[in-house]
């Protein structure tokens, strides 16, 4: 087990890697009651077509697979419901599907160590008959159709068709009612077999145990340890083009009242090495909340001019594409998103600016590194996004100049982004 | 962790002093007999309070205070609890090991310009910030209808008992948005000033004395008025016959909001009972609602309960085929039937309560959790949490029994589901 601490964090993670394959992070904390356990595979809803380790052959599932095989799994051939088991130590499970990843994960204040033998053990147990796969159809699609009625939901559907022209994104995670309806268990086993590998996934353990009982449980887990084959995984990569799909584009949508868009900048991260990503990233963070941040010039101007009444800013890394994203509740949609074009484009950086946004920004990673959960989704993260996680951020934040933030703008092309705009129907 | 009370009169300061957290949160809570036609206006105020202020006049300069005190955080809430309506700033800032001495006491001068020097010139609050308040009210209000599950309870609310406090939009409403100015606001203001009844929490490393000498320095409250009313709300007549009341809306879902009245609780099935029913029933994916209605008839994504033990209700809610209406009333109706008449194990009984228990521990690990239960001690005389651990396991069977006899289904409101 190697020990690496995280700079100016006083947070230690502690890592393992298992013969099987699977890479184990402990991250212990003092002072905390609840402990978090995330069990995550590399398997998200924007794989789709792949080579299967059953037969070799490359294969093509249906839409929201991954989704229908995290509902699944809590299915256990001896009729167990797993819910009910976490719940005997008051604990709360869960389970949850991106496009990148499906997690698994317990939060509890006491039994860490039948909990997380529990987890292992369903996790590496799947049970999947036509019957039972049949069963969980109309749940699932009850669910696609919630999702579906919600006006912002809607609006996010047709932004990702705006911005990818082939990449899985363009569907929901939980596909639809139609893709779903064609699921079977023999495609279920066929992902699970590929992705459900140790070696292809991760466990995190984030609060205040004792590591070595933790480990041994781990150890000594059958269903874990017997699951012992590594395959190569063969993903087909999509080939999306770096231009986005449709620039622009108005719609009406029932249900919505304020009008609102989403503007999405599409960036290529093919140039950029792994290695780099993370300062890459960090630096459009600090350009964006200059620009567009609560303490900015732009925000203070479209309040006043009563053209916006909410927006936030977010960045989303998938495969090689860092999208840069704006959403906003407007009545004056094209008003404000021409005033994002001009602050992008004339607004002046300083020196001060980029100062004062990093001391902020390593007071917010403080703040967030004071509770458990938080705390291991964030590094989560960084391994799926980043390959591993980032010990000297606080290193990198400080290391940032503002060269580094106007060079990495001079990157940005505005004008290879879309934006869709949703109006309420009349 | 340590807990002081001080009464000083205008207000009480409670301070906790724990080094569990990298953090300090102040919260000054306001607290105010609800008045349906006040919840806009407070609304307003509140963020008004908290968007400029006398030394920081306009949005930016106050935004980047903010920032240069290593990203404090300092914003409103504003809600309902039983009969009262209460605004909180909530302030949470680094401690000092993690930023610099001095940042603590320039903290707390801001939160106390934010409430005490507001931005107002010839007793008006300025027109800017007025109008960019005003677009942001009047978006919240409108908003709500875009999310249909919450706008499904408040209708269902407003169906159950209209002109009970808990049918009131704690959104606002229109016809009072159109009412305010810059003028009225600030007479409003300094009412709310003087006749609130004031909490102010103080939760981090801290040390009680000079906390406490920085408060008093900063904070000089002069109210006029106690509120000394009960918290909970009286007990509601239910119908002989529960009203079903559909409400046309072109979604594929339709969301069901079931309001059940509970008939004169005790103290303790409000403070021990009602959690243990509710966890049974239908909380966690380990409930009869989850177990029996989704998993094994497959027609939900979701179907869960929640007890307003304030309000003396409880609520279910779940989204449906419009065509399956009849088979969940049954369905439903069956489950808490089957509570009623016992038919629930021992073992039930007990996973519900460590699951309780599992909440009451989880609760140190959050400071805003903390005032909160504090608050609730202070307020209206819950236990404190270390003899809740002990009360909880007294819940027995029959407690329960008794508990679910008390529940009844009032209204039953069904949104939408039209598109074919």
């Amino acid at each position: 087990m190697i020990s690496r601490e995280i700079g100016g964090l006083e947070q230690v993670v502690n890592i393992e890697k298992l013969d099987n394959g699977l890479t184990v992070y402990l991250v212990p904390f003092k002072n905390r009651k609840n402990y978090y356990i995330e069990y995550v595979t590399k398997f998200g809803a924007s794989i789709h077509k792949f080579k299967s380790v059953e037969n070799d052959r490359v294969i093509t599932v249906p839409y929201g697979i991954a989704h229908f095989l995290e509902h699944k799994m809590f299915e256990q051939e001896s009729g167990e419901d797993p819910f009910q088991f976490f719940s005997k130590y008051g604990s709360d499970a869960n389970a949850s599907t991106g496009y990148k990843t499906t997690s698994y994960t317990v939060e509890g204040t006491n039994h860490i160590e039948e909990n997380l033998d529990y987890l292992l053990t369903y996790v590496n147990s799947p049970y999947f008959t036509e019957e039972n796969v049949e069963k969980e159809k109309n749940i699932i699609i009850e669910e696609i159709n919630m999702y579906n009625d919600e006006p912002e939901g809607k609006l996010y559907r047709e932004s990702s068709k705006a911005i990818f022209k082939n990449h899985p994104m363009r569907v929901d995670i939980g596909g639809t009612e139609k893709s779903v309806r064609t699921i079977t268990s023999n495609d279920l086993y066929s992902c699970y077999n590929t992705f459900y590998q140790p070696s292809n996934m991760m466990l995190f353990i984030g609060g205040d145990f004792d590591s070595e009982k933790v480990m041994s449980v781990i150890k000594k887990n059958q269903a874990l340890m017997s699951h012992q084959y590594n395959h190569k995984i063969m993903v087909k990569k999509v080939n999306e083009p770096k231009d986005v799909n449709i620039k622009f584009k108005e719609l009406n949508i029932e249900g919505m009242i304020i009008p609102k868009f989403i503007f999405t900048i599409k960036l290529s991260l093919k140039n950029i090495p792994v290695k780099q990503r993370y300062r890459y990233a960090l630096a459009i963070t600090l350009l964006y909340s200059i620009l567009y941040g609560s303490s900015s010039s732009f925000r203070e101007e479209v309040l006043n001019l009563g053209i916006m009444s909410f927006f936030a800013t977010s960045k989303v890394i998938v495969d090689d594409f860092l999208l840069i994203e704006f959403i906003a509740e407007s009545r004056n949609p094209k008003a404000l998103i021409d005033k994002i074009v001009e602050y992008f484009k004339n607004k002046e950086i300083t020196e001060i600016d980029v100062e004062r946004h990093k001391k902020s920004y390593i007071a917010s990673q403080v703040l967030n590194s004071d509770q458990v959960v938080p705390t291991v989704s964030n590094l989560v993260d960084n391994v799926i996004d980043y390959g591993d996680i980032i010990y000297d951020k606080l290193d990198i934040v400080r290391s940032i100049t503002l060269k580094d933030v106007l060079s990495v703008k001079d990157t940005i092309d505005i004008e290879n982004s879309s934006i869709v705009i949703a109006y309420p129907k009349e | 962790m340590e807990y002081i009370k001080k009464e000083f009169g205008s207000y009480n300061l409670h301070m906790v002093n724990t080094d569990r957290f990298k953090t300090i949160n102040v919260e000054v809570i306001f607290r105010n007999k609800i008045k349906k036609e006040e919840i806009t206006i407070t609304n307003f105020l509140a963020s008004i309070l908290a968007y400029t202020t006398k030394n920081y006049p306009v949005k930016n300069a106050l935004a980047l205070k903010l920032q240069d005190l290593y990203s404090a955080r300092l914003f409103p809430s504003c809600y309902r609890i039983g009969k009262y309506y209460n605004v909180d700033f909530n302030l949470s800032i680094l401690d000092e090991k993690y930023s610099e001495e001095g940042m603590f006491e320039e903290s707390l001068e801001l939160l106390r310009n934010v409430i005490f020097d507001p931005n107002v010139d010839h007793d008006e609050f300025d027109h800017t910030s007025f109008h960019v308040i005003q677009n942001e009210e009047k978006a919240q209000i409108e908003r709500i209808k875009e999310d249909a599950r919450k706008y499904s309870i408040i209708r269902m609310l407003q169906t159950l008992g209209k002109n009970l406090e808990f049918s009131y939009s704690e959104y606002g409403y229109m016809e009072d948005l159109d009412k305010i100015t810059p003028a009225n606001l600030y007479e409003f203001y300094k009412n709310f000033i003087h006749n609130s009844s004031i909490d102010i929490f103080v939760i981090g490393n801290i040390d009680f004395n000079k906390t406490e000498k920085l408060i008093r320095e900063k904070f000089k409250f002069r109210v006029f008025k106690k509120n000394k009313d009960s918290i909970i709300l009286d007990n509601i007549v239910p119908r002989k016959k529960p009203q079903i009341v559909f409400e046309e809306d072109n979604t594929s879902q339709a969301k069901l909001s079931i309001g059940c009245i509970i008939d004169h609780m005790t103290k303790f099935e409000r403070e021990y009972v009602l959690n243990i029913y509710n966890l049974i029933l239908g909380a966690t994916a380990d409930s009869k609602f989850f177990k029996n209605i989704r998993e094994k008839y497959s027609i939900c994504y979701y179907v869960s309960s929640i007890g307003n033990k304030l309000d003396n209700l409880f609520i279910i809610t779940s989204g449906i085929n419009k065509k399956n209406f009849d088979m969940m009333m049954t369905l439903i109706k069956k489950e808490m039937q089957d509570m009623d008449n016992g038919f629930f194990s021992e073992e039930d009984v007990e996973n519900a309560k460590k699951y309780y228990l599992s909440i009451l521990e989880e609760a140190i690990d959050k400071p805003g959790q903390i005032i909160s239960s504090y608050y609730a001690m202070s307020l209206w005389g819950v236990d404190p949490l270390e003899k809740r651990k002990e009360e909880i396991l007294k819940v027995t069977k029959d407690d329960i029994i008794k508990l679910s006899k008390k529940i009844n289904i009032d209204t039953v409101f069904l949104l939408g589901g039209d598109k074919n």
